[in-house]
């Protein structure tokens, strides 16, 4: 019995291309032993170093962009945590005048905004008012910044990190029709800017269609014959968190497309696994398995089957 | 094929260990070439700032206090394995490319390195290079100046099926039926592959501007499941490439931020239609050929930015028209009606405007309101594209190009009471607004609108926060138009769609979390919500009430300063509950109530976890989590007693239900290097429904795997330098 394998190996042509890259990066990698320079080398933050030289938080800064001293923007020890006089001055048995951890005592809007001296504009224009903004999240709420390794900005571990307030999508990225965000292949932030955008849902694009189209763009025809939830929401019908349902759809056909078509005629049967195929509204791929151009259709045949969406 | 797939690594991994040595053991000086100031290699000497190392800070410190635990730059990791699949499987390599049985490579890079006179960055990042689900990414930047970065990345998807059919021309645009036996025909596996090759570039540029430049192209390559009406099994094949380009120049000032961006998007098809022949073939070859995704194209400028009107209030805007084109030719074999032309000349035109005004009077209010308009104006010319509609058809034969706009509004206000007490309220508003064509076989209404309402009230202290939001929210709109057939007279309008149905939805949400001491955490959450529906007739058809509860708890414990458990629990369900009429007249007469029937859909999931992680010596650190979750779908149905075949009546629950362990241990031999090992057994048992006894026209079957039981097994060897 023949064995159709439909997905080619490409194998050859990446490796090929990736030792390309790799030979011509070598030599430049090895470099990476050098030393970086002490953070926040400011002459307002020297003081900090008589005790903090040397320790781990301090020292992790180094390994990020907020330890790079050629950078004349990187900021001192100061910048951020604030002239902190007292605290030195009582040799660290005050706190500095701003901390960013979970018990700082410092309001989140003086935390973010100590960020925003620096970060303000970019993907961050429309942090204020952003939901996040809204709810008082703090940028450190999200991002580590004395650690090499930033979760957040990491695909492979940044749903972790939004899972810790979004826990409705943590259960919903574990149903069997899912994008693949758990497998690290999908990020959130390829469809939301946690750092706010003026589109609804914070979504990357304008819309919540201009998002999906970013991947899925052949849905987005213009078409001969159009479907009129695809062009106005793809979330009528789609949950893209995922679904106990094929196609991250929200609810099985035929009982999706009986929340808007009309029942007569066969549209108003009950959701049925009656075998032959005309009754079998439910199995296979219910509606779908004859109206198979869901989404449009640009076949400009003088058909009236044409208009159905099924061909 | 698989011989490369395992020596390429191989031989890269020979190269890289190879050159590795010098970089992960030298821990002295940079050569001189490079630990010269500005003189890094492509750099005119005297162009770059020397290395700012404040003579204050270097006194300050004594010049030696780094020399006890000196900070070194980002560290890199080279990581070279070998890891094997115990079986074949349906879901648990759906998108990672271990999807068969057998040995895989394991290779993961990522180095970096920063030049510290210059703050140049190069980083290489590679993620499962021995699997399908390889990706690669090169980043070069200066810090402060300019980046460029490139990535490749992949994306399998298999299709989580077993296909027996006899259909031959599968990849392609020809496909000829075959009726078999059930089972007699070959099996196929189906997936696609999406190959992503993406490029940024960006520039800081003087007196605070900056450009970035971003491309993307995506190749997306396989074979989906498709059918038509017969019912015939079909393989719809794909060959298509995305592609988007972006530009942006933006100013970055103190107040003012503004950006002015250019964004091109393209769709392109190898494939037009489908032509579809063989022995099922004689009464449906009216479905062939069957259309597939044209090529379309998109153009988009935008104006987008935000001012600081005072250090208090700050206002944001954006300004953007877009036109999407769709020109691709028809098919040229079908016969078309008169005045059709030989492709649809598609036009949709977006305009957007968008204002927001946040602002912070006092430090304990904060207020925002902001407003959206988006006109989507469908341009497609109006056509008879089918010349045979009869007085009584639901449509008149011409194409229905869609418009939609939406224009919503938002206001909040914040206040900080004492106690560490804030309260939020506020008002959302949406209206949406459609065309409709005149004959129509769907309910329409021109015009949705929402209102929606919230209160909040949230105190955070340091060791405990909580959090109550209720949400209120009404839709409405304008009256439905009337349905009506080619004829003018009037067709079914009996229901009201979800998404333009009245409504009324109410949502509640409460957060609680906590942290006793250093050593434990907890969070808890829990969210509903009810909506109830509006229909369009006394018999209350369509969408009537939708329901949704979720409840989720999670823990972290300390067990000691070596050993950290955590825990979660989550349980959901949603539920929706609608009515219907099995063969209702199409002429407006309503449903003979001998033929309602109602129908209560419910999902639900639970979930439960547990995670240990540990370090329990200087060389090893090790961690295992273990997760069980079951989801479900229940289909309840009654009614219609004469409902043809069977009575509306509940269908059996589909169930899944996923069984992971998850094991690492990562050891160290050396200050540089390790070793490492990882384990994922997983149990997937479902009893899904979809497929079974289920065949097509020709005799096609699909089966989905109501067990799969997979152990992946692992072994690294990583270094890390410097």
């Amino acid at each position: 019995m023949a064995v159709f394998r439909s997905r080619p190996a490409r194998g050859i042509r990446f490796y090929v291309a990736l030792g390309a890259v790799l030979a011509a990066l070598l030599p430049t990698a090895s470099a990476s032993v050098a030393k970086a320079s002490p953070p926040g080398d400011r002459t307002a933050s020297a003081v900090c170093l008589q005790c903090h030289a040397g320790s781990e938080p301090v020292n992790a800064l180094a390994a990020t962009p907020h330890g790079v001293a050629a950078d004349p923007r990187t900021p001192g020890c100061v910048n951020c945590h604030g002239a902190s006089a007292s605290h030195a001055a009582s040799m660290g048995q005050s706190h500095p005048d701003r901390l960013f951890g979970r018990a700082s005592a410092s309001p989140v809007a003086e935390r973010n905004a100590a960020c925003m001296t620096c970060h303000q504009g970019g993907v961050r224009t429309h942090w204020a008012g952003s939901t996040h903004d809204a709810r008082q999240v703090a940028c450190t709420s999200c991002h580590r910044i004395h650690s090499e390794h930033d979760p957040v900005r990491d695909r492979v571990t940044q749903s972790d990190v939004c899972f810790t307030c979004h826990k409705e999508q943590r259960a919903q990225m574990r149903r069997p029709s899912h994008h693949p965000v758990r497998e690290g292949k999908v990020a959130c932030s390829d469809c939301h800017n946690p750092h706010g955008t003026l589109a609804p849902k914070m979504l990357v694009r304008d819309n919540v269609n201009h998002t999906c189209y970013q991947c899925h763009m052949e849905k987005r025809g213009p078409f001969v014959r159009t479907h009129q939830p695809v062009q106005e929401d793809c979330s009528i019908c789609h949950n893209p968190h995922g679904s106990v349902n094929a196609n991250l759809l929200k609810l099985r056909s035929p009982w999706l497309c009986q929340q808007c078509h009309e029942p007569s005629s066969h549209r108003g049967k009950p959701g049925s696994a009656g075998l032959t195929s005309t009754n079998a509204n439910a199995l296979a791929r219910g509606c779908v398995n004859c109206h198979t151009n869901i989404h449009g259709t640009n076949n400009p045949s003088d058909l009236a089957t044409e208009r159905s969406l099924r061909r | 094929m698989n011989t490369l797939r395992y020596f390429v690594p191989t031989v890269l991994a020979a190269l890289l260990l190879a050159s590795l040595p010098a970089s992960a053991q030298e821990e002295g000086p940079l050569p001189a070439a490079t630990e010269e100031p500005g003189v890094e290699p492509g750099v005119e000497p005297g162009t770059e700032p020397s290395p700012p190392v404040p003579a204050a800070a270097t006194a300050a410190t004594g010049g030696t206090e780094w020399d006890d635990e000196e900070p070194v730059g980002p560290h890199s990791t080279l990581s070279l394995g070998v890891g094997n699949v115990t079986h074949d499987n349906q879901r648990f390599g759906e998108y990672t490319g271990l999807d068969q049985h057998g040995s895989v490579g394991l290779v993961d890079i990522d180095l970096n390195h920063l030049g510290p006179t210059t703050g140049k960055w190069l980083r290489v990042r590679g993620r499962n290079l021995g699997l399908d689900s390889r990706e690669l990414r090169l980043d070069h930047s200066r810090q402060g100046r300019w980046g460029i970065s490139l990535e490749y990345n992949r994306i399998p998807h298999a299709t989580p099926y077993d296909i027996n059919t006899g259909l031959t021309g599968i990849g392609t645009d020809q496909l000829t039926t075959a009726a078999i036996t059930p089972g007699a025909g070959a099996r196929i596996d189906l997936g696609t592959d999406r190959e992503i090759l993406r490029a940024g570039l960006n520039a800081d540029l003087p007196a605070g501007f900056d450009v970035r430049v971003s491309f993307r192209n995506e190749d997306k390559t396989g074979e989906r499941m498709f059918g038509r009406t017969g019912i015939d099994f079909l393989v719809e094949p794909i060959d298509s490439s995305t592609r988007q380009i972006e530009a942006v120049l933006a100013f970055t000032g103190d107040r003012l931020q503004v950006s002015g961006g250019y964004y091109l998007t393209a769709f392109e098809n190898k494939y037009t239609g489908m032509v579809v022949d063989g022995v099922t073939d004689g009464p449906n070859n009216v479905y062939s050929p069957i259309g597939l995704p044209p090529d379309n194209q998109s153009h988009q400028f935008s104006l987008s930015g935000g001012y600081s009107l005072t250090a208090a209030t700050r206002a944001n805007f954006k300004l953007a028209y877009g036109t999407i084109t769709q020109d691709d030719p028809f098919i040229s074999t079908v016969t078309v009606a008169p005045g059709v032309g030989n492709n649809l000349n598609g036009e949709i035109n977006t305009t957007q405007a968008q204002l927001g005004l946040t602002s912070r009077p006092t430090q304990k209010l904060d207020l925002g309101a902001s407003l959206r308009y988006e006109n989507r104006d469908d341009k497609t010319p109006v056509l008879v594209y089918y010349t045979g509609a009869t007085p009584t058809s639901r449509s008149n034969g011409e194409n229905e190009p869609r418009d939609v706009k939406t224009t919503a509004g938002k206001a909040e206000a914040s206040y900080r009471l004492p106690g560490d007490l804030r309260l939020t309220g506020g008002v959302d508003y949406e209206k949406i607004e459609r065309n409709a064509s005149d004959v129509r076989s769907v309910s329409a209404r021109k015009e949705t609108n929402e209102t929606t309402y919230r209160v909040e009230a949230r105190r955070s202290m340091a060791a405990v926060n909580g959090g109550l939001a209720l949400i209120h929210s009404a839709r409405g709109g304008s009256p439905f138009l009337v349905n009506v057939l080619n004829d003018g007279s009037p067709g079914s309008n009996q229901i009201a769609p979800v998404h333009y149905a009245d409504r009324k939805r109410d949502k509640l949400r409460l957060t609680f979390d906590a942290m006793a001491g250093e050593a434990l955490s907890l969070q808890f959450v829990t969210d509903a919500a009810w909506d109830s529906y509006e229909s369009r007739t006394v018999q209350s058809l369509g969408p009537r009430r939708g329901t949704w509860q979720h409840v989720a708890l999670d823990a972290s414990l300390s067990l000691s300063p070596v050993w950290q458990l955590t825990a979660f629990a989550s349980h959901d369900r949603t539920t929706t509950a609608q009515n219907s009429c099995n063969g209702s007249p199409s002429d407006g007469t309503p449903c003979a109530p001998v033929d309602l029937w109602r129908a209560e859909l419910t999902s639900r999931g639970s979930a439960v976890g547990v995670g240990l992680r540990g370090k329990p010596g200087e060389r090893l650190q090790t961690g295992a989590d273990l997760q069980f979750s079951l989801d479900a779908g229940e289909y309840f149905q009654d009614g219609d007693p004469l409902a043809a075949p069977v009575p509306a009546a509940p269908m059996p629950r589909l169930i899944y239900k996923t069984r992971t362990l998850t094991m690492f241990a990562d050891y160290a031999l050396t200050t540089h290097s390790g070793i490492g090992l990882n384990l994922t057994h997983e149990r997937r048992k479902n009893s899904d429904w979809s497929w079974v006894g289920w065949q097509y026209a020709d005799g096609t079957t699909v089966y989905q795997d109501p067990l799969e039981t997979i152990t992946f097994a692992g072994a690294r060897y990583f270094l890390r330098w410097p």
